[in-house]
């Protein structure tokens, strides 16, 4: 027994060491600040980066975030890389693995480097958000309390049907209500781990805001705006628009997922609202992603608008300028969107819960009025020919037209 | 079992799939081979005890993105003491420990760049320890054993091992 005792000694000592002291600065793979000066967008990089707000590495908590692995998500229903989950149960804490090398982290294993990449992901979303949102860090934290990042979990669908949807769809996630980020597992499918990719981490991560902003703090899986397969697409919209302003780059998914590429750059969508209403409910060749393609037009007229109004998209200063006024737009757009249905005598009919381009035109004309009317107008005049130009010139109603494009 | 004084020795390999924790919930099995020597010694009637040895290797990888890997290769050593009745069936029960040598590589491709040189790239070494219980069937009077086996794994730096299954099969020499 003394010979074990002396063995594991000699065995501690001389290898990873795991510890429960603050260490703030961990390897991980993260996307540099663009370069403004020379135009240029730096590439992914694998390095040292500091964790300001990481208070315990060997548990992967820190002051707004913690990570979890395992456990299993309990849900109610899914849409895009939303989940609506009534409770997280068997989770447990990440087996964190790493070394110290001149005081920085070395993590020992594929899944502690990710531990610490999204972790980085999520806290720079997280002291960004000022600057990209203009919303306080402080009334946010107030409300979204200490998030859970999840690392895959299982999944138990109170509906068995939607199982086949989560193998396609699922690869990351934000549960609103529960204000927990979902990561899927790996797959060699992968590129750039999505779980390290701030391009999807800021694209989840504004879910949140829009979570704080156009439902108003509050979102409820019952609710009419939470039902109309239009705001599904414009929260994911949105959020793409949000991983602009956050990363300056415009293909949310290609570098994690090459076979996407194209089909989420918001810089080129090569098909109008138009095109969509023609082909009906089946699935336009060139955007398959149902209420995504409503989003991509709402995204790209966001960011052509942007770029019409002087935007350097290498500055992330400029570019969090264009993201505050988008979300300071969306903290209002809800009232005014209430009211609109109520003008238009709408208010009462059932939300259009599924993907069909005729039928879910009525409430995104109205929600782009709303969108317009929260805006300054100046604001809402320039941005309304980009509206336009991706809906269809006769899209929005002619009092919108009256009132907010000239 | 053909033990009737001293000690007999024999050696052998063990197909062996280690349980791995991947990501989440997910457990991925890791191949890992090891070759083993024994020595029985008879403590009662029909009853011996089993000191071993082992090595095992370890190189299987889990699905990984394809721009970072973070690869580990593990070779290991263990000494170990067994209890075994024999019959024709052959329960055992073991206990043992070793020391496990982990190499850990990354491999890191477009579009991800890297700063500095293999930063993380090290070797480890880990104590561990582990119980074993078999199910042994001999064949040729015994002088050959295939023996079914069960193993968990305490390996304090690595929370992600535990469980190990595997068919050994020795040889008498």
């Amino acid at each position: 027994m003394k010979t074990l005792g002396i063995l594991f000694a000699v065995g501690v000592t001389s290898c990873t060491q795991l510890s429960t002291e603050n260490r703030d600065k961990a390897y991980v793979v993260y996307l540099p600040d663009t370069i403004a000066s020379q135009h240029t967008l730096a590439p992914f990089t694998l390095g040292p980066q500091t964790l300001t707000t990481l208070t315990d590495a060997s548990q992967m908590k820190g002051q707004y975030f913690q990570i979890r692995q395992g456990g299993a998500l309990h849900i109610q229903d899914m849409h895009g890389s939303l989940i609506a989950s009534d409770k997280y149960t068997n989770h447990k804490p990440p087996a964190v693995r790493y070394t110290l090398r001149d005081g920085i982290i070395v993590p020992s294993d594929y899944n502690t480097l990710m531990f610490f990449s999204a972790f980085y992901g999520f806290e720079k979303n997280f002291t960004n958000l000022d600057t990209n949102t203009g919303i306080s860090k402080e009334d946010f934290h107030n409300w979204i309390g200490n998030v859970q990042i999840i690392f895959e979990p299982s999944l138990l669908f109170e509906n068995p049907t939607l199982f086949i949807n989560s193998i396609e769809k699922i690869n990351a996630a934000y549960a609103p209500g529960q204000k927990q980020f979902i990561l899927y597992q790996r797959s060699s499918l992968e590129a750039v781990p999505l779980a390290s990719n701030l391009q999807v981490i800021s694209h989840e991560f504004a879910h949140a805001v829009f979570e704080y902003t156009f439902f108003k703090k509050h979102y409820n899986p019952e609710g009419r705006y939470e039902q109309e397969e239009t705001i599904r697409g414009i929260n994911e919209g949105y959020a793409d628009f949000a991983s602009f302003v956050a990363t300056g780059r415009t293909a949310i998914t290609s570098a994690s997922i090459p076979i996407f590429t194209g089909q989420r750059d918001i810089k080129t969508v090569n098909y109008t609202f138009q095109t969509l209403l023609q082909d009906g409910n089946t699935p336009n060749p060139t955007c398959a992603g149902e209420f995504y393609c409503y989003g991509s037009l709402f995204a790209n007229a966001l960011y052509q608008w942007s770029i019409s109004q002087g935007l350097n998209p290498y500055d992330p200063n400029q570019r969090g300028h264009f993201g505050s006024i988008v979300t300071a737009a969306l903290l209002k757009t809800q009232d005014f969107l209430t009211q609109r249905l109520e003008d238009l005598d709408f208010s009462n009919t059932p939300p259009q819960t599924t993907y069909n381009p005729k039928a879910n035109s009525p409430m995104l004309a109205a929600f782009f009025h709303a969108f317009l009317q929260a805006l300054s107008h100046a604001q809402s005049v320039s941005l309304c020919p980009f509206l336009q130009n991706n809906f269809g010139s006769d899209f929005l109603q002619t009092d919108t037209v009256a009132t907010r494009c000239h | 079992m053909p033990l009737i004084g001293g000690v007999v020795t024999a050696i052998g390999f063990n197909l062996q799939w280690m349980d791995f924790l991947s990501y989440g919930s997910e457990v991925y099995e890791r191949f890992t081979p090891e070759a083993v020597a024994y020595a029985y010694s008879p403590v009662g009637d029909d009853y011996f005890l089993r000191a071993g040895a082992r090595i095992g290797y370890s190189n299987l990888q889990p699905d990984m993105p394809q721009s970072v890997k973070v690869e580990e290769s593990d070779i290991y050593g263990a000494a170990e003491m067994g209890l075994l009745r024999d019959g024709l069936l052959i329960p055992t029960f073991t206990v043992g420990t070793g020391l496990l040598r982990r190499k850990v590589s990354q491999e890191i491709a477009d579009p991800i760049i890297i700063t500095g040189s293999n930063p993380l790239s090290q070797i480890q070494i880990f104590p561990f320890l582990y119980s074993t219980v078999g199910l042994g069937l001999p064949f040729f009077n015994g002088r050959i054993v295939a023996e079914m086996m069960y193993r968990y794994l305490w390996v304090p730096q690595d929370a992600r091992m535990g469980n190990a299954y595997g068919v050994e099969v020795t040889v008498e020499l």
